[in-house]
């Protein structure tokens, strides 16, 4: 096994060789100039900013600041997009979908071409509609007012949709036979009087010509680029990727070539609309028939396919997902899941998004490989996640059998059902700490005698602050199909067409929406802090609890080392983790009876982007030991500093939560490479993360780095400036990332031996 | 099972003791007095009261809680008189930040076995399983013979790691029970080994063909100690004894170093190696490079 993985390291062909070069190049990170801090780290900013505390995220004229400041693309810029030149600006805005469609319209016709001399796949749009076009709400006031409830209460929305479209249907048919459905469609919406309808079709049928128009002007470029060149190696490749665009603008995809063009079409399409989409869903079940059926009739080798999906990871970073099983339930692995983990190894870690799903029955040799990609490449790519217990959350949640085995994967940290599915994780979350927080300031007046008093107060602020998100959640869904449809993602949503609905506005058949949970492990380590010195050993009363916290522990250090000296969350200790079960369970309760507009209801994901060390800077002391303004704990991962008792007690800790009620929730894995040394590192790694996923372990993030590294990467950044990071559910440069979420990183528990 | 074994320590997720992922079972008692002994507190054979200056927060609850006023309070510090103190661990209950622990805990088998079933999946799917280490774990060898039966009933992969001074019959008794062994190997010269060790090495020695000739694999330790194990001449001839054995599968050099001297002052011990710096990288590797000269394999600096 172990001679044939070291054969299986894959290297990039000169083609890509060059196309990493002319084009996916990264931007050099210069220390002295904070401001080339890229992708992530405005990212980062954004999520620091509203997902963890939320509502102070819309200005005076009820605008999303943050959304402005969003200029995630830093490779290269062309020169925003003039606003003023919108039809919006010009005829005046309007909160109508049509409205919204001839603005994105304008942008997508509008937006300079960009093609590089070594693509196969061709495709960058660099104007992006939230950068031009106003996201006003109708209703302001009731917005604002919502949002404050909620802050108060630790939870934060924003309704922006991250789910998995069908693509399938899209490739079935093409822009041109969606496009087709879509006239067909509100012809018969015109007979019934439906206006709503009609209208939302005939918007998308002006975003279906967009693309199409762009996808034309792609191929006369292309043609006109074949023309003037003199290569004839390069002559040749405009000439065959004309030839594709041609035929995508005019009809379905029918070769391999076609299929991966047009995916990569849709997700920059998509990301026009808003960045943060673009989920392309179970690329090797996409994929499989085209490439089966070309490498039959030997139009396509099986190295140029490789080359074509490696060319996906370098252009626009989709997310992607590949293994799983198929509807009967077997092994879903299939040649073009190889050649996805070859293209990505071959780009020699490159940060890349994508997810492997493990299930018993995979292909041994497969699993060991994305083990092995991850173990050479250290660039925590693939992430590996456990398909079983994806698809029966789904059941859990009320997702029928039929459609649940396409579970998928589709974003940081959480997954749903292509094309049925509305989702809100990135974006909706709940805080516990301030919950925790909050209770401790009631339990006083409460004059509360014993902890079950005290836990029964807790759950009751939680189920506050789950209904002032769901409150939340409802004012944005009345507002989003007219402020900010996703016609793109909607169209390969089947029902939305069938329905004449947006995604945002009741398409598709699945609402169950997700919430990040943020300050998980602080928030049952508080509480046990509080049953054992409050109530159990009678130490001090809340209100000294209260008063303590205040000073920071100030004064009061004995009381902090007695706390610190406590059992803590991660230990693999029964008594922590069965309060942590039960913080879990009445969680997962309390959201499953909030029902949004669409009759969904809500279920956790215990991740959350960066927000943890944003809200940890704002946050004062907490009953858990935590001094002001420290991090707090990343997703269902114990607390920094707290876990001390090695790998397998993490994971059992956090394996007793039961992740088949959740959308999600990585296991953060800080590898030291000692810990796989020995003779074969490899199977290590894949029998540690196999024995996670036996244990109910839901995803597995790994950074396999020495801590010296990381630190010696923050003082002469310009040494380190290819080490990648596993931030949360994201890879990231590690010298791009902001100062704060570099220190994060250095103080998890790192495992060594 | 109600014979109970004397355990100062249970560690998890240890990949160092031998192959895979491992919970060590640290047995305490040793016949061996190194001076170079990280772990002072595996050495008497009874429990042990330590303390943590830096942890200490001076609240006096220990000095209240012992029943033979062993403790007293000394110059902003706790004294324990040892002469005293019967290591009952009252005091280490009720210390509050845990700077009072105490070390050595009578557990059952089924009490150590509890710890040890819970990392069984991670046992099955990276090769690993249980390390019985101490102190001389072979010194509590009844505790011990039952404990690996228990691990053996439930499939769990064993090794032991000995210093190898203990009566062959015993320790037969004991192979019946380990998958693999980890034997410790310090000091070929025999007067040294008697200096630095406090007995002599020729009953080791001796074991050690014993079990080779049983067949079963053993992986060799051996301390790499400035001064004390690190010359060539001993090198050389743990090199040609090793040479004449069949089943040893891999050597690992350990580096020395002087974690365990914080321990020696809580335990109110005297380290008589302060100041002794670790053996350089090229010291380590010149040691690798005389037994590899020689012909032996997988020998590896941890
Ligand atoms: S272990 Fe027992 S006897 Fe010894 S100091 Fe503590 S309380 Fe006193
Ligand atoms: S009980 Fe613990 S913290 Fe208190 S004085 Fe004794 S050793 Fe120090």
């Amino acid at each position: 096994m172990s001679t044939k993985l070291k054969e299986k390291e894959v290297n990039a062909s000169p083609r890509i060789k060059k196309n990493l070069k002319t084009k996916g190049q990264v931007h050099p990170f210069n220390p002295k100039d904070p401001s080339s801090k890229t992708v992530t780290d405005k990212f980062a900013m954004l999520q620091g900013r509203y997902t963890p505390v939320l509502g102070e995220a819309i200005d005076e004229d009820g605008e999303d600041l943050e959304l402005d400041q969003l200029e995630i693309d830093c490779l290269l810029n062309n020169g925003p997009f003039n606003a003023d030149e919108l039809p919006s600006s010009k005829e005046g805005f309007k909160f109508d979908v049509i409205n919204w469609a001839k603005d994105y319209e304008a942008v997508v016709k509008g937006a300079p071409l960009e093609i590089f001399p070594y693509e196969e796949i061709t495709g960058r749009l660099h104007w992006r509609l939230y950068t031009s076009r106003p996201r006003k709400y109708k209703n302001v006031e009731k917005i604002r007012k919502l949002r404050k409830k909620a802050w108060e209460y630790g939870a934060g929305a924003l309704v922006w949709n991250r789910t998995c479209p069908d693509l399938g249907s899209g490739l079935k048919y093409g822009w041109t036979g969606l496009r087709d459905k879509v006239i067909k469609k509100y012809g018969e919406f015109e007979k019934a009087g439906k206006k709503d309808e009609v209208k939302y079709l005939k918007a998308a049928e002006i975003v279906c010509n967009a693309i199409i128009f762009k996808i034309g002007q792609y191929a006369a470029a292309h043609k006109r680029y074949a023309i003037s060149e003199i290569d004839p190696e390069r002559k040749e490749r405009y000439e065959r990727i004309s030839k594709v665009c041609e035929n995508i603008a005019k009809s379905a995809p029918r070769t391999f070539h076609e299929a991966v063009q047009w995916i990569h079409f849709f997700v920059m399409f998509d990301k026009v609309i808003g960045e943060c989409d673009g989920p392309v869903g179970r690329i090797d079940q996409l994929l499989i028939d085209f490439y089966d059926k070309d490498i039959e009739k030997g139009t396509v080798t099986r190295e140029e396919a490789r080359d074509m999906l490696a060319d996906l990871f370098i252009h626009l970073d989709p997310w992607l997902t590949i293994g799983g099983r198929d509807k009967e339930g077997r092994d879903a692995t299939n040649e073009v899941s190889w050649l996805v983990l070859e293209a990505y190894d071959s780009l020699k870690g490159f940060p890349g998004n994508f997810a492997v799903m493990w299930h018993e029955d995979i292909d041994e040799d497969f699993y060991k490989y994305a083990c092995d990609v991850n173990y050479r490449r250290r660039s925590g790519a693939p992430m590996i996640v456990n398909y079983d217990i994806m698809r029966e959350s789904l059941i859990n949640q009320g997702i029928k059998k039929e459609d649940a085995w396409n579970a998928c994967h589709n974003g940081c940290g959480w997954y749903s059902v292509p094309g049925k599915q509305y989702l809100t994780g990135d974006w909706c979350s709940m805080n516990l700490l301030i919950s925790v927080m909050n209770t401790l300031k009631k339990s006083v007046s409460a004059n509360i005698k014993d902890f079950d008093k005290f836990l029964d107060l807790y759950n009751k602020e939680v189920g506050t602050s789950a209904a002032a998100l769901n409150n939340l959640v409802n004012g944005y869904l009345d507002e989003a199909p007219s402020v900010w449809p996703e016609i793109v993602v909607s169209l390969n949503m089947p029902d939305c067409i069938d329905k004449g609905m947006d995604v945002s506005g009741g398409g598709v058949p699945y609402y169950v929406a997700t919430v990040q949970i943020l300050g998980f492990a602080n928030a049952v380590n508080s509480l046990q802090a509080i049953k054992k010195l409050v109530f159990e050993d009678k130490l001090i009363s809340l209100k000294e609890l209260i008063e303590i916290l205040d000073k920071n522990y100030k004064g009061y250090e004995n009381i902090r080392e007695t706390i610190i000296n406590l059992p803590k969350f991660g230990n693999d200790n029964d008594t922590v983790d069965k309060l942590a079960c039960e913080v879990m369970d009445n969680l997962c309760d309390t959201l499953k009876n909030q029902k949004n507009k669409f009759g969904g209801s809500y279920y956790p994901l215990l991740w959350s982007h960066v927000g943890h060390v944003y809200i940890g800077k704002e946050l004062g002391a907490t009953p858990d030991g935590r001094k002001k303004g420290e991090t707090i704990a990343q997703g269902g991962n114990p607390s920094h500093g707290t876990a001390l008792e090695g790998i397998t007690c993490h994971a059992r800790s956090m394996a007793k939560l039961d992740f088949s009620r959740f959308d999600g929730g990585p296991l953060q894995m800080e590898l030291d490479p000692a810990l796989l040394k020995g003779d074969n590192p490899v199977d290590r790694l894949a029998g540690i993360i196999k024995s996670f996923f036996e244990m109910g372990i839901e995803h597995v993030e790994i950074n396999i780095h020495t801590l010296e590294d990381l630190k010696q990467a923050m003082k002469t950044p310009e040494k380190y400036q290819n080490l990648v990071v596993r931030v949360t559910g994201f890879s990231s440069r590690f010298v791009a990332l902001r100062e704060e979420i570099q220190k994060e990183i250095i103080a998890r528990i790192r495992y060594k031996s | 099972m109600d014979r109970r074994g004397l355990i100062f320590d249970i560690e998890r997720s240890s990949t160092v003791d031998g192959p895979g992922i491992r919970t060590v079972i640290f047995l305490k008692g040793c016949p061996l007095r190194c001076v170079w002994c990280q772990n002072p507190e595996s050495q008497k054979p009874f429990p042990e009261i330590r303390w943590n200056p830096e942890k200490c927060i001076r609240c006096l609850s220990c000095i209240e809680a012992c029943p033979d006023s062993a403790i007293s309070f000394v110059d902003n510090n706790i004294k324990t008189d040892r002469n005293l103190c019967k290591g009952c661990g009252a005091c280490a209950k009720v210390c509050p930040t845990g700077a009072r622990q105490l070390s050595g805990e009578y557990m059952t088998v089924d009490e150590v076995f509890d710890t040890v079933k819970r990392d069984y999946i991670f046992y099955l799917n990276t090769g690993g399983g249980v390390t019985v280490t101490g102190g001389e774990p072979t010194s509590q060898a009844e505790f011990l013979i039952d404990f690996l039966k228990k691990c053996r009933e439930n499939n769990i992969h064993t090794a032991l790691d000995t210093c190898g001074f203990t009566e062959w019959k015993k320790l037969d008794e004991i192979l019946k029970y380990t998958d693999l062994i980890l034997y410790d190997l310090k000091q070929m010269d025999p007067e040294k080994h008697l200096l630095y060790t406090g007995v002599d090495n020729k009953k080791i020695l001796e074991n050690l063909v014993k079990i080779d000739q049983k067949g079963l694999p053993v992986w060799i330790r051996v301390p790499v100690v400035p001064g004390y194990t690190d010359d060539e001449d001993n090198f050389n001839k743990i090199a040609s004894f090793l040479k004449g054995l069949k089943n040893i599968k891999r050597v690992d050099l350990l580096t020395y170093h002087s974690y365990g001297e914080q321990k020696y002052q809580e335990m109110d011990m005297d380290y008589t190696l302060k100041g002794l710096k670790p053996p350089s990288r090229k010291k380590m590797k010149r040691c690798k490079e005389i037994l590899e000269m020689a012909g032996i394999k997988n020998v590896f600096i941890s």
